[in-house]
């Protein structure tokens, strides 16, 4: 096993996509996500990559697609507000089925809102990018090392599925310093070039490259688009069987459940630490692929041995809680616990909350 | 000896053929064409002079000219 | 007989979708012209804007892609430093390039990316059938204004070459006009002229072109030699602004 280096989470995440392969950035500064655009702005100058700084998060993200449709792996970054911007283009992609990957660092509060950590992008990115409805392979990391985990493998799956891939940083984890496993550098084959959504090489056959899926077996737009997107449907749902991640912690002999993902979830896991000190049987299930959501392990919570679940959420109103409340059995009690506008979920407050759950034990 | 060939799938029938001929060789045929087009056909070919300014301004690339 | 002027052999057999006498299929009919006459038909990528050309991939021989309304100049941005080999023509309406695309269209151009923008102008946003373009003439009437353009509530129509020609990287910047065979031809020496700066020297050019709309403009194609010198010449005067 290599040895682990301390890196901060944005700067670790932008040096594992290089060596993930991207050869391609645009971005626009916004904080907490300006240390991506400024890393990459040099190291991929050292790889003979591609760095744009856009003149908007709109531009910054419509620039994946032509690096995609080029064959390049792109990437681009941003935060709250340019995620907002970027919507359109994560439309274009998820319906002309185009790999990308693209990272929010999220930031507290709507509209200018705030700096600091929140988990308030949920809904917008897990259950439409964009109009129109499409979905894309969203995951939750909690850690730096996870993080740099899954944007290692996340282009590998963005091309198997021909698919755009979110992960939804925060500003904590973005600015966290933590020991991580650099990886080596992969390396590409030249046959991605000649894929079929790739206007490659100096010359071509002709390709036409369309952001939504006219061409089916149907001679109206209309009947194929639903021909179309049902197929994507059909993906979506077989993700459900082979691309759900989640953590379990604590849950062999758990009577009491936090369910959170991200940087709710870390943070549970101190209060978590504490109960069990105090003699409270808590454990955690932590969604690490958000989209697809991991509904199996959520239905097979037993009323019979559960007695109360918790979910830590840094958004008001809550977001992420209404998926897990839908996949929960109804006879195990459920609260919410959350914070918003970059105030970050309090390790005490969440002692408390299950404390209440258990009786005051 | 010099002919313009308007080929009928493509005419529409704009009539842009008609303002630029200096002899006036072009007209909208009587027939239509399968959208429904009055194509245009041209009249008297043995003045043509092959100037190509039909086929220039033609917008639907319809006219081949012979000379 | 010899053949003097024939089909372009970049075009496909299929007739355009456009309405008669308009532009759009002599600006196609030009390109693909001089795609053959520099032996690019293979490598052309023709980027295609929202607006009636969004459908044009079956017209002609060209590996295509699509961009969302406005945003071409930045998906080709991303396209070309990517794939820098291929050749990219930007095809663009004036609603797309000159509303809501601006800030894609400046910043392209301001970053000097080898691709060669055409932009029709029309004066009119055709697809959705005739509503006020940022090019629409003064007192001109469009379904978005009934009684014609007014300066007080719309403000001047826009001239995006000027715009594009006060930045520094465009080596090529030109409006032209498809209203006679003259201006067809001067036209279509301007578009290979951009095409070759951007192949020899990987030079940013914009090429805009008058472009009639008959249908939405509500005259006979016969009026549109008329109407463009009287009407839309004078505001958008013709010739080389750079390079």
């Amino acid at each position: 096993m290599a040895k682990k280096e301390m890196w901060k989470g944005n700067e670790a995440m932008s040096e594992v996509a290089l060596r993930a392969g991207c050869r391609f950035f645009s971005g626009y500064p916004i904080t907490p996500q300006t240390p991506i655009t400024e890393y990459l702005a040099w190291r991929l100058a050292e790889v003979d990559g591609v760095f744009i700084q856009a003149e908007s998060e709109l531009a910054a993200a419509t620039m994946l697609l032509g690096a995609s449709i080029a064959g390049a792996r792109a990437l681009t970054a941003t935060a709250g507000p340019g995620l907002s911007l970027m919507t359109e283009s994560l439309s274009c992609l998820a319906s002309g089925r185009l790999p990308a990957v693209i990272v929010d660092v999220q930031r507290g509060g709507a509209a200018t809102g705030n700096l600091q950590g929140a988990q308030s992008d949920y809904n917008m990115v897990t259950k439409t990018l964009g109009h129109g409805g499409l979905k894309g392979l969203v995951y939750g990391p909690s850690t730096v090392e996870e993080l740099c985990d899954i944007i290692y493998d996340a282009w590998d799956k963005a091309e198997k599925y021909r698919t755009p891939v979110f992960i939804l940083s925060d500003a904590s984890l973005g600015q966290m310093m933590e020991p991580v496993d650099i990886k080596p550098f992969k390396q590409l084959d030249e046959s991605r070039f000649d894929l079929p959504y790739v206007i490659g090489r100096e010359e071509s056959e002709k390709k036409v490259i369309q952001d939504t899926p006219y061409a089916g077996p149907y001679s109206t737009m209309s009947e194929n688009l639903d021909y179309n997107y049902r197929k994507y449907n059909e993906m979506y749902e077989q993700w459900k069987e082979d691309e759900v991640l989640y953590e379990e912690y604590m849950m062999d002999d758990a009577e009491y459940v936090i369910i959170g993902w991200g940087m709710a979830a870390r943070i549970s896991k101190s209060a978590i630490r504490n109960l069990r000190k105090k003699g409270i049987k808590v454990g955690m299930i932590r969604p690490i692929s958000l989209f697809p959501f991991p509904e199996k392990p959520l239905n097979a919570l037993d009323a019979k041995k559960i007695k109360g679940i918790l979910v830590v959420e840094m958004a008001i109103p809550a977001l992420f809680y209404h998926d897990v409340k839908a996949q929960v059995d109804k006879n195990i009690p459920i609260k919410a616990n959350l914070h918003c506008g970059g105030y970050l979920s309090q390790v005490d407050e969440i002692e408390e909350d299950i404390l209440k759950m258990a009786g005051g034990k | 000896m010099a002919k313009a060939v308007i080929d009928e799938k493509f005419c529409k029938g704009c009539g842009l053929c008609f303002t630029v001929c200096g002899k006036k060789l072009l007209k909208a045929g009587d027939k239509a064409n399968a959208k429904g087009y009055y194509f245009a056909v041209q009249t008297e070919d043995d003045k043509c002079t092959a100037c190509s300014l039909c086929a220039i301004i033609c917008p639907d690339a319809a006219i081949t000219v012979y000379k | 007989m010899d053949v003097v002027y024939k089909r372009s052999g970049a075009l496909s057999d299929v007739s355009t979708t456009y309405c008669p006498g308009c532009s759009h299929g002599t600006a196609f009919k030009l390109i693909a012209e001089i795609s053959e006459e520099l032996d690019i038909v293979n490598k052309l990528v023709f980027a295609t804007p929202i607006g009636c050309t969004t459908f044009s991939a079956p017209f002609h021989k060209f590996s295509t892609f699509m961009s969302a309304h406005g945003r071409a100049p930045a998906n080709a941005t991303g396209f070309k430093r990517c794939n820098p080999k291929r050749p990219v023509i930007v095809y663009q309406g004036d609603g797309d390039c000159a509303a809501i695309g601006t800030g894609e269209s400046i910043h392209a151009a301001a970053r000097g990316e080898a691709f060669t923008v055409v932009m029709a102008n029309n004066q009119v946003y055709g697809m959705t059938g005739g509503q006020m373009a940022p090019t629409t003439l003064t007192g001109q009437k469009t379904t978005t204004t009934p009684n014609g353009r007014s300066v007080e509530a719309c403000g001047y129509p826009i001239r995006m070459a000027e715009q594009i020609a006060q930045l520094e990287a465009p080596r090529f910047v030109t409006r032209q006009s498809l209203h006679t065979p003259k201006n067809i031809l001067q036209a279509k020496a301007a578009i290979k002229k951009a095409l070759e700066l951007q192949i020899n020297e990987e030079a940013y050019s914009f090429v805009e072109l008058l472009c009639a709309c008959p249908t939405n403009w509500a005259i006979e194609p016969s009026g549109i030699k008329e109407y463009m010198e009287k009407n839309v010449i004078p505001y958008f005067p013709l010739g080389d602004l750079k390079g």
